[in-house]
């Protein structure tokens, strides 16, 4: 009787000698502990370097957007968009000025010639005007190429930078089986499409671009078809990338449904096995994958973001490059020769194949965020 | 596969210049005898992969192309089932023939056999061409040339042997 007196007394001093605090961690905490075991810095400066102003910061949006705290005003961004158009549009303005000039200059030679030294003459006149006027236009769209190809260089290595992070996400959330699956897949299928976008279809565009433009010189226009058949192709080609990549990864993920679940409850009974604590630990794992989902979401919109501050600035180019070669085509349409116009019109037409190919790539990078982060 | 492109459109570029260039050096009277040949040109040029994926080679085209030039400008040959002169004009015929095809294959020699029955339809007709050479070529080179002969002579490139001495 004694003895246990004894111990119990050294077991009671022992617990309240020696007391240590355990508490369950709260839910801010644990979030930003997970954001920061992502390693969403190294995508920062990954985007810093690639883009030129340092404002936008991937982490610090997660972070915001997941406490709740993160202001998105609309008029700010419709100001910065309009700015950078309108300072876009005042750059490509000497353009419009020259190819203006251009074209009334050959106007009159042609009046003139017409009148004094016969159709030879005139003829000649109108090709030289020509020329001048497609060296500007080959000189801009060669420019606008190089743009094309180095945003999808850009976008390219910023999925490769932030596919290990959705990735873990996926995991983390309980889709164990679809990330380990969609991981190359997705991989495999980019870097298809940036080295055919690269390689083939931008420079598929310039040549027939080039095509388009010597058609125009002689009256007859005798490769018209020729060259509208090639857009068209050009254009069936890219839209058949599109829609096959984003058709393989939705039907992948749908794939792997089934087996999802049953690892999660495999992995949930093996934990609930464990003899005292068991409960309590699978009960954590599956708070521990509920609040990883709601990460999730903001990680989709902080990328959706992203792309589109990189890829906002060459879109503008482009798309006012499109516009002032539109406009100039009709401003100088009534003073001036119809070829040339067409000639303008055409070269319009392939800025605008430039965008559609840029936006190919920047679809699928936003669509592959949004399948592999979608809730559920 | 972007440098076929390249070059196929370089080419087809070059030949549209050439063409609208050439049509203001020309007199009037010319201008439309050089639009329709040019137009011809722009055409075999446009349609160069169609060839290619058909089959037909360019030396085969060539060959055609230059036997028909040469039926309508003039060097038809034109036999008369005559009865007596007969045989002195079949070997006359294949006399020529055999000079031509020598001649055009750089060789030595060239011998035909030729369709002798003055009945058929095919009278006239060249049935086979042995080409003696002196040195012994390659194979793509023979070939080449088998396919010149054969589209110029309406024989295929099959019934034409080359023999080496």
């Amino acid at each position: 009787m004694r003895k246990r007196m004894i111990c119990l007394f050294i077991l009671l001093c022992a617990v309240f000698i020696f007391p240590q605090k355990i508490h369950a961690e709260e839910t801010q905490t644990f979030v930003n502990t997970q954001i920061d075991r992502l390693g969403l810095e190294e995508i920062d400066d990954t985007a810093n370097e690639l883009m030129d102003d340092n404002e936008f910061s991937f982490s610090q949006t997660v972070k915001d957007i997941v406490s709740g705290g993160w202001q998105f005003s609309y008029k700010d961004c419709a100001t910065k968009i309009v700015r950078a158009v309108f300072s876009e549009i005042f750059q490509q303005i000497k353009l419009l000025r020259k190819i203006i000039f251009i074209a009334i200059l050959c106007g009159f030679l042609k009046t003139l010639e017409d009148s004094f030294g016969g159709k030879t003459a005139s003829e000649l006149g109108f090709y030289v005007c020509y020329i001048l006027l497609i060296y500007i236009v080959m000189a801009s769209f060669y420019e606008n190429s190089v743009l094309v190809t180095q945003t999808t260089d850009k976008l390219i290595l910023m999925l490769k930078e932030m596919l290990p992070a959705f990735l873990t996400l996926m995991a983390a959330s309980g889709k164990v089986v679809d990330s380990a699956v969609m991981g190359p897949l997705i991989m495999g299928a980019a870097m298809l499409i940036s080295t055919l976008i690269q390689s083939i279809i931008v420079p598929a565009i310039g040549l027939t671009a080039m095509l388009e433009i010597a058609n125009h010189i002689s009256d007859r226009g005798l490769l018209s078809n020729l060259s509208e058949l090639m857009k068209n192709v050009i254009s069936i080609c890219l839209k058949g990338c599109a829609f096959a990549f984003i058709g393989i990864t939705a039907l992948q993920k749908t794939g792997a449904a089934g087996l999802n679940g049953m690892v999660t409850k495999t992995a949930k009974v093996a934990v609930g096995a464990v003899p005292v604590v068991g409960d309590i630990m699978s009960g954590a794992v599956q708070t521990a994958a509920n609040l990883t989902g709601l990460l999730k979401g903001s990680v989709t919109v902080a990328t959706v973001l992203l792309v589109a501050a990189m890829v906002m600035l060459p879109v503008i180019k482009l798309g006012v490059m499109f516009f002032i070669y539109k406009l100039a085509a009709a401003v100088i349409e009534p003073v001036s020769e119809p070829r040339l116009i067409k000639a303008l019109n055409s070269a319009g037409d392939f800025s605008a194949l430039l965008l559609g190919s840029l936006f190919v790539v920047a679809v699928m990078f936003v669509f592959s965020a949004i399948i592999l982060l979608s809730a559920g | 596969m972007i440098e076929w492109f390249g070059t196929y459109i370089k080419t087809i570029v070059s030949f549209l210049l050439i063409s609208v260039f050439a049509e203001i050096i020309m007199p009037e009277e010319y201008k439309k005898y050089l639009k329709l040949i040019m137009g011809l040109l722009l055409t075999l040029a446009v349609m160069q992969p169609v060839t290619y994926l058909f089959g037909i080679s360019e030396e085969q085209m060539v060959g055609v192309a230059q036997r028909k030039t040469e039926e309508v400008w003039g060097q038809s040959y034109s036999i008369e089932s005559d009865g007596d002169n007969n045989t002195i004009a079949l070997e006359i015929y294949k006399d020529e023939l055999n000079q031509k095809i020598a001649e055009d294959s750089k060789a030595l020699s060239a011998e035909v056999v030729v369709e002798e029955n003055s009945e058929s339809d095919g009278y006239g007709n060249i049935l086979s061409i042995s080409i003696y050479s002196d040195s012994e070529g390659d194979e793509g080179e023979d070939e080449k040339t088998a396919q010149y002969i054969g589209g110029k002579y309406g024989v295929s490139p099959k019934d034409i042997e080359f023999v080496y001495k």
